[in-house]
Formats: structure tokens, sequence, C-alpha cells
């Protein structure tokens, strides 16, 4: 969370009602906020920016109650959180109608691709996007959170309301389900730097 | 650390391993192939997720802070969505006892929204679900065949009363601020989501999927964390919360425990608990310490060191007591302090 005490800052010129700091409180997160939901919602970009427009008019609306500013990213994120996770169970009720060509939108993975493949790297990350979208909610959330604001244990664990503990695990087992299911990307990765 | 420290790569890969683990877990990986193998996976994986690239959002996003739009689905959805509200007006059940208006408002998708009043109840046949939401507390899904009323609405507490049927909540409210009421327990939000089903006797099952929920009632208290479960009787209160994946055997065995008035069946229950017992099992242990005699207890609570190191300054012998300080220490340790 290295912009915490930039949207802290912002955070509290929003509450004292200056408008042009929610834009840049906006243009802070929109990206963050939205690629967590696009990956989260299998790269269905409708539901994406439907869930991003969601979280930031709860933000708005929760803006002037919100007191400790330490905590603002934690209070964001859950936001994310709880947002994708609510979206994830509403959609679930539509899927007999019709739903299974959401995954078809993010590309399904060919079950056993051919190594001659010349991956690219736009391709390998759709890829591993894919399979992160794969992965149970609980697990996809917090390797979301890790990997696109680089949260810590601690700052993960606040914002899911779930012990350090819990969080390590859901990463341990999320890396590994990870591994299995991108194990024909090994040799398309170049050696690590 | 017992065995294999497979378990902790993820957190040593990242740096979150505190030193002294951290140096136990490279002595045992620097002899041990497998653990060696899963470490390079873990690796490989994190190499993999650390490609995920940001996507800049759409431009037209930016017509969010302009009005409160409720989203709209594109397609089949739009029509199945407005056969939904068709079905919902026609038969949602709403009685008005009291005229206090609340800011929960009945969000019946594109529809015109209305607002609860308290001591409203809401009551869905088994075609109907509806969604009540209040913008700085959270929503609440009424699922088919349920009863549910709104209680009180205030700054400092929203309650409800879910008289039967299934309700699912998505609280981003403060935790303490949200509360349920069944006819064999309360549900007490602490910052959290979760299902909360009522069956025609007044029984409950809780099942949490983000965040805490805590139960109270009939001299019980329950801490159930996201990914469990907890079962509610009228009259007896919240029983054990047990992992949503936890074996049959052991669910019936915590449920004897918990309800069966027969010693013999729940001194036979806790023989089964012991063959279940995982680390993963910590936080029903827990809550069993103080729900078993003195000589159960001192199993239970063996075992639990077993799995994991216990608290600084916590003892065998204060845990048999149900030492306060010492039960909070464990209760802080699994993340259960609220």
């Amino acid at each position: 969370m290295a912009e915490n005490d930039g949207a802290d800052r912002i955070a509290e010129s929003c509450r004292e009602g200056n408008p042009e700091t929610l834009r840049i409180l906006f243009e802070t997160y929109k990206d963050r906020v939205y690629s967590i939901a696009l990956t989260f919602f299998k790269g269905d970009s409708a539901t994406a920016k439907d869930v991003t427009q969601q979280v930031f008019l709860k933000l708005i609306d929760r803006l002037s109650q919100f007191e400790n500013r330490s905590e603002f990213s934690t209070w964001l994120y859950r936001l994310v959180t709880n947002t994708c996770l609510d979206r994830h169970r509403s959609m679930k009720r539509w899927v007999l109608f019709g739903a299974a060509s959401e995954a078809e939108k993010f590309g399904s993975l060919p079950s056993v691709p051919s190594v001659e493949f010349e991956y690219s790297q736009m391709e390998v990350s759709r890829e591993v996007q894919a399979a992160i979208a794969e992965l149970k909610p609980k697990f996809r959330i917090a390797i979301l959170l890790k990997y696109f604001d680089d949260l810590s244990y601690e700052e993960i664990a606040n914002v899911l309301q779930v012990s350090m503990g819990t969080v390590a695990s859901r990463l341990n087992r999320g890396h590994r389900m990870l591994a299995k299911k991108l194990v024909h990307l090994k040799n398309v990765l170049g050696p690590e730097v | 650390m017992f065995g294999h420290v497979t378990k902790h790569l993820t957190a040593y890969h990242h740096g979150e391993l505190p030193e002294e683990k951290r140096r136990r877990v490279e002595i045992h990986v620097a002899g041990c192939s497998r653990c060696r193998l899963v470490l390079e996976e873990v690796r490989f994986a994190a190499r993999l997720a650390g490609s995920l690239r940001t996507t800049e959002a759409p431009a037209n996003i930016l017509e969010f802070p302009a009005s409160r739009r409720v989203p709209v689905r594109s397609g089949f959805l739009v029509w199945a969505a407005a056969a939904a509200v068709l079905v919902l007006v026609v038969s949602i059940a709403v009685w008005r006892n009291r005229p206090e208006l609340s800011n929960w408002v009945i969000d019946a998708s594109n529809a015109q929204d209305s607002r609860l009043r308290i001591g409203e109840w809401i009551e869905t046949d088994s075609a109907s679900s509806v969604t009540v939401r209040e913008s700085s507390v959270g929503q609440v899904r009424v699922e088919p065949n349920t009863k549910v009323r709104l209680l009180q609405s205030g700054p400092s507490e929203h309650r409800m009363q879910l008289e039967r049927g299934t309700m699912q909540a998505q609280v981003w409210a403060p935790p303490k601020l949200f509360f349920v009421e069944t006819p064999s327990a309360l549900a007490i939000d602490l910052g959290c989501a979760y299902t909360l089903q009522v069956d025609d006797e007044g029984n409950s099952l809780l099942h949490v999927t983000s965040g805490y929920v805590r139960l109270e009632g009939s001299g019980r208290s329950s801490t159930v964390p996201a990914g469990w479960v907890a079962k509610t009787r009228r009259n007896l209160g919240p029983g054990t919360p047990y992992l949503l994946e936890s074996s049959n055997e052991m669910k019936s065995a915590i449920d004897a425990i918990d309800f069966n008035p027969d010693t013999a069946a729940k001194a036979a229950a806790l023989e089964v608990l012991f063959k279940e017992f995982g680390e993963n099992d910590l936080v029903t242990m827990w809550h069993l310490l103080s729900r078993v005699d003195l000589e159960s207890r001192k199993r239970i609570y063996a075992r639990m060191t077993m799995l994991w190191e216990p608290p600084e300054g916590v003892t065998a012998e204060g845990i048999a007591n149900l030492d306060t300080e010492m039960m909070n220490r464990w209760k802080s340790l699994l993340g259960l302090n609220w």
C-alpha cells in the first residue's frame, strides 16, 4: 500500500467536501480495482466495470463515516473483496440461463497446449489470469490482493478479516494449485532474473 | 514445526515468516528434496502471478459520480431480471405494522426502490426472492420461503429477525452494528458475509463466507470465521463451529456433544473427534474446551498443543481451569479475538 499516505490525505479531503479530491482518489485506484474485478470475473469487462462503479459508490457513501485514516486502503480493498464476492454469488443464480459462455469470453485454455506454441508475454498473462479465475474465490482474492497491490499478509488479513495464518494457508494452496494448472508454461518462461 | 514444511513455503518465499521459523524452514528445505520441489513450485507460481499487469479501466467508467444507477445487465439477463421483478412484485407479501421508515430499501433490481419500515415483515414464497439494502450497512438477500423483518435501524444498531428461511448478508458496516435474531440465537456481524438458515423448528445453520460472525444464545457463544459453519438449537443456543468441509462423522460427533443430552453419546462422539482432529480444527477444539468435562478438556488441549505451539504464558493447568486470560490468548492466536 505504497500510496497509503497520499490516499489518506485524499480521503480526508473528500470528507471535507472537496469534489476534485474524490476524482483524484478514483484516478488513483480505479485501474487496480478494475483489474482485480476483471481477473476475478474471468475477463468479463461489463461485470468488472459494474463492480468498480459499485465499489466507488459505496466508498462515497461511507467516506464521511471513515475516521481511521491509516486503514483507508484496507477499507477500500475490503469493499472490493465484498463487492466481488457479492456479485459472484448473485451471478451464480443465473448460471443455468447461459452464463457458461462467460468463461469463454476470457478464453478457455487448451487442455494440452503445444510446447512449440510461441507464447508472448500477453498470452502468458492471459493464461495466468484465466487460471487464477478458476481458483475458488477465497484463494483467488488472496492472490489478487497480493499481486495487484503487493499487500503484506497482515494487510490481506485485515482486508479479508481472517487471521494471518489463514492468509498464509490460502496463498500457499493458491500458489500450488496455480503451479499445477500452469505447469505447461514452465518451459516458456524465461530464466529467473 | 513438525515434519515437512510445505505449508509454510509460500510465506517463506514472500518473506512473511518470523525469523526463527524462517531459519527452521531454511534448514529443513536444505535437507529435504520433497520440500525443495514444493518450494520450486511456489516460486514458479509466484513468478506467474507476478506477471499480472494492471488493466486500464474503461474511460466511460468515469460516469459513476453522476447518478446512482442500478447496473444494467445485458441481453437475456435483462429480460430474466425483468421477469424476476414481476414475480417479485406479485409474490412478496408485506405487512406494514408500524409507520416509521428506515433507510433500508427493498431493491427489486430495476424496479422503483421502496423503503422498509421498522417492524415490517418481508415474506417470500417459493418462487420469489428480494434484496434489501442500507448503503452504510450492507445488504441482505432474502431467499425463497423466508420470513424476515426489520426490528431496528439506527446509527448504533441495525437489527433484523429471521423467523424462518434463508438470508444472505453482506455487511460493510463496522463490526457489531448489524444483528440478526433467530429463534435459537443472535447473530452478531463482525464485518463479514454469511448465509443464515432457520428451519421450521427454529433451529438454524450459519455459514460464514467472509470475516466473522458471533452467535450468542442460551448462555453460549461461538465465534465463526469465514469458511466455517455452526448450528444453533432452540433453547440450547449455538453449537461448536466446524469447517464446512469437515467429514460427516465429525459433524455428527459435534452435534452429539453440543445437543445430545446423553452422556454416553457425548463420550463416544469425543472419541470420534479425536480420530478426526487435525491442525485445521483448532477453532473447533478451542470452542469445545469450555463445553466438555475436565478430563476431556485436558485431552483436547493436549491435542491442540501437539498441533500448534501454545501462546506464551499459557499452561495446561490454566486451560484445564478455563483461565480467562489464557483462553483469550489462544482465542487471539486463532484470530477469534473480537
